[in-house]
């Protein structure tokens, strides 16, 4: 499968435990049922993959600014 | 992982092709058990990509009782159809998540 997203990112968004982060961000994400990395990809994939819709849906769902959004989004 | 070769000839010919490369912008009649008709009702629905589809998957943690009940309670589908596009999305996830 052509890719440049590493093996670690990879990992992450296969079973990666979102809480793990140490972040805030993704305590409160965990708590709304967003417990895993491929939740949080399921999510954008059903936002079509519109960027500013995700950014809006996390924001709305933790509270998050726009520096986590963009991480977030990176990260996917 | 990449499935096997003997794996991969258990399957259908459309489950395969599916599997055989990244989802990409694919329409969502090429999951397989996406019948033509259930494809119009989810397009209708504004799932017209596959990618969507499995979204929602995700969405559901893959439990695949959940999204077949999702997926015939609201979109339509026979329960054959229900069952052949979880496993699609289950086999797509165990091959590329």
């Amino acid at each position: 499968m052509p890719t440049t997203i590493s093996q670690k990112h990879r990992d992450f968004v296969a079973d990666g435990d979102l809480a793990g982060t140490g972040e805030v961000l993704g305590k409160k994400l965990e708590e709304r049922g967003f417990d895993k990395a491929y939740v949080v990809l399921g999510q954008f994939l059903v936002l079509k993959k519109d960027e500013d819709f995700f950014w809006e849906w996390l924001k709305d769902t933790c509270g998050a600014n726009a520096k986590q959004s963009q991480d977030g989004l990176g990260c996917l | 992982t990449l499935r096997g070769s003997e794996e991969m000839d258990h399957m259908s010919p459309r489950l395969r092709a599916f599997l055989s490369e990244p989802i990409g912008e694919k329409d969502v009649c090429w999951v397989d058990g996406i019948s033509h008709e259930l494809a119009i009702n989810l397009v209708t629905k504004g799932i017209n990509k596959a990618y969507i589809l499995l979204g929602q998957f995700l969405l559901m943690h893959k439990n695949e009782a959940e999204f077949q009940r999702w997926l015939i309670c609201c979109c339509g589908a026979t329960e054959c159809e229900a069952q052949q596009s979880s496993n699609c999305l289950k086999e797509w996830c165990a091959c590329f998540l």
